[in-house]
């Protein structure tokens, strides 16, 4: 679980938000609504990554609002679905 | 009888659909999902649903509103507002209530097409402007007060006889941030938009082979002109996708054996990263065209290397159409320009007294096309932005030898979101009507891959949460204009004279 909330925080620092400090994010900072408020385009953007990231594949369309509530909530989501 | 494109030139959108509904009534015309229409069931649609507006009140030179994502109902309402003579308003579904009421508030749209989404903001914002009598047609399902499209298009009377209208009569009304501040009508008549896709069709040399796969929003300039009417007026087809679904717009790509890809350098960057099963057959595209925001050589070179195609830019403004689209041979070598003007364009470099500039030297580009709009209603700002017959969007740029243009900067403070445009000045007037905000600077950061994000430098009365300003900001603009960034300072660096250091805010 951390390993993915890990690589979750490497995505958003390297491609999302340089001016981030990872050592503020965690997983219970929130993704989208206030937080990091991450549209839709940058939440694409944060699921091509981290299948860079991975090695893996991720289905965006099972992906449900509660899953991009925070980055726990993902890296559970990630932990369950992605091939 | 069958028309050739020249002469569809001088007819509007829906002439074109119905020249190509008498010469190949059953050639593909539209591809929704299962939802496959020929050139004469698009026909019959939109004659239904002209006739079903003009029953409901619409009136020739009058406005109808589209808040609906990329559909057939989207297309149909488009192009059945045009064949009654009124004018398109489209509206990006991404829109928030205050944009709505903006939009609808100044134009008092005779008609208003919405999905489930869109209708408690219409609801709320016709509400408010006591405007009982709009016609409110409900895509998908119809809530009290609301007409069923379906229904619409069930009860209608076709007219017997389409009436011509003027191409100098206005057709679309399109909303942009543009260059010069504020948020702003562009208005183009029919024999503009027909212009831009003549001059798109000259350049491109599309045919009725070609599929146009349009994931990009009909809403905007783009997706309106490079995806729906490019494909309509050669009578080609047009495959349109709700929203960007990266592995649906892959095995569309090999299904519908597509030829023609309008995108962003977003999409092909996303659409280059992302792994698949089994390798997507793409080799049916002719042309990959990318707008809105500038392309990066990593893209560039990511799609090349995987699908082995070249991502080529195109250069317009909505208040232009397109402008340049670069078709280079040796696009390899010219990758990073957005081409030469497509036929009937002239686009000029000019120096800061309006003297033409020679290739090599960057200076404010200037565009002149039968495409381009009459001016804004404000004079003030066609004094700015209307020179010498020429089109100022604000643009820096430089012409090589073989006159192809380089963009190499903007003169103007806008931020581009992969081609969404998000007008600080907007978004600090929202900032500022949080009771706790002294002042703010909104501003860009650019990230790697060319992209942007909005910033918000906040100086506060009291202390406060970021998280509370993010949630103020939500409802009252876009999401994408939210700035996904907040810095709190005690003041606002500024100069001698009161100018705003920017640079000190990256």
């Amino acid at each position: 679980m951390q390993e993915r909330v890990d690589a979750i925080i490497r995505v958003i620092v390297t491609r999302l938000n340089p001016t981030l400090d990872a050592a503020t994010l965690s997983a219970e900072t929130r993704l989208v609504g206030a937080g990091l408020t991450l549209d839709s385009m940058a939440l694409l953007e944060l699921v091509t990554g981290l299948e860079a990231e991975l090695g893996i594949m991720i289905d965006e369309g099972r992906l449900a609002a509660g899953d991009f509530a925070d980055i726990g909530s993902l890296a559970r989501f990630l932990g369950e679905h992605a091939a | 009888m069958t028309r050739g494109p020249d002469a569809l030139a001088r007819l509007a959108p829906p002439d074109w659909l119905a020249a190509h509904a008498r010469s190949a009534p059953d050639r593909l015309a539209l591809v929704d999902g299962m939802n496959r229409l020929s050139y004469a069931d698009l026909d019959d649609l939109v004659d239904r649903m002209a006739a079903a507006l003009a029953e409901g009140g619409v009136r020739p030179g009058r406005a109808v509103a589209t808040l609906l994502p990329n559909s057939s109902e989207m297309v149909v309402a488009l192009l059945a507002t045009l064949r009654c003579g009124a004018i398109v308003l489209p509206i990006s579904p991404l829109y928030k209530q205050t944009e709505i009421e903006t939009m609808l508030g100044q134009e008092r749209p005779q008609a208003v097409f919405a999905s489930v989404d869109g209708f408690p903001a219409v609801d709320s914002v016709l509400a408010d402007l006591a405007a009982p009598s709009v016609l409110k047609v409900g895509v998908s399902e119809a809530p009290a007060g609301w007409r069923s499209y379906a229904e619409l298009l069930q009860s209608a009377r076709p007219r017997v006889e389409a009436r011509a209208f003027e191409g100098s009569a206005p057709a679309l009304w399109l909303y942009s941030s543009g260059s010069t501040g504020g948020s702003k009508r562009i208005s183009r008549t029919r024999a503009q938009i027909s212009a831009e896709a003549s001059a798109f069709h000259a350049t491109t040399e599309t045919t009725t082979n070609d599929v146009v796969l349009c994931a990009v929003p009909l809403s905007h300039a783009h997706g309106l002109a490079n995806g729906l009417l490019a494909a309509i007026y050669v009578g080609a087809t047009l495959v349109v996708h709700e929203r960007f679904d990266r592995r649906r717009f892959l095995t569309d790509i090999e299904a519908e054996r597509v030829t023609i890809v309008p995108g962003s350098p977003f999409m092909f960057k996303v659409l280059a990263e992302t792994p698949m099963k089994r390798e997507p057959d793409v080799s049916s595209i002719r042309l990959c065209l990318t707008a809105g925001a500038p392309l990066a050589r990593e893209v560039f070179e990511a799609c090349r290397d995987r699908f082995g195609l070249s991502v080529r830019q195109l250069y317009g403004t909505t208040e232009t159409g397109a402008a340049s689209i670069n078709l280079s041979e040796d696009v390899d070598a010219t990758w990073a320009s957005v081409g030469r003007p497509l036929r009937g364009v002239e686009i000029g470099v000019f120096d800061a007294q309006d003297r033409p500039l020679p290739p090599g030297i960057e200076g404010a580009i200037g565009i002149r096309s039968p495409a381009m709009f009459d001016g804004y209603e404000i004079d003030a700002l066609n004094a700015t932005a209307l020179r010498r017959g020429h089109f100022f969007a604000g643009d820096l740029g430089k012409l090589d030898a073989e006159g192809r243009l380089y963009i190499t900067g903007r003169d103007t403070l806008f931020i581009n979101l992969s081609g969404n445009k998000a007008d600080p000045a907007e978004v600090e007037r929202v900032l500022a009507a949080h009771p706790k905000v002294v002042e703010s600077v909104v501003l860009g950061i650019r990230q790697a891959g060319g992209d942007e994000i909005v910033k918000a430098v906040v100086v506060t009365r009291e202390p406060m949460d970021a998280a509370e300003l993010v949630e103020f900001c939500r409802g009252r603009i876009a999401d994408f204009k939210i700035p996904r960034l907040i810095e709190f300072r005690d003041e606002i660096p500024r100069n001698a004279l009161g100018k705003v250091l920017r640079k000190y805010l990256q």
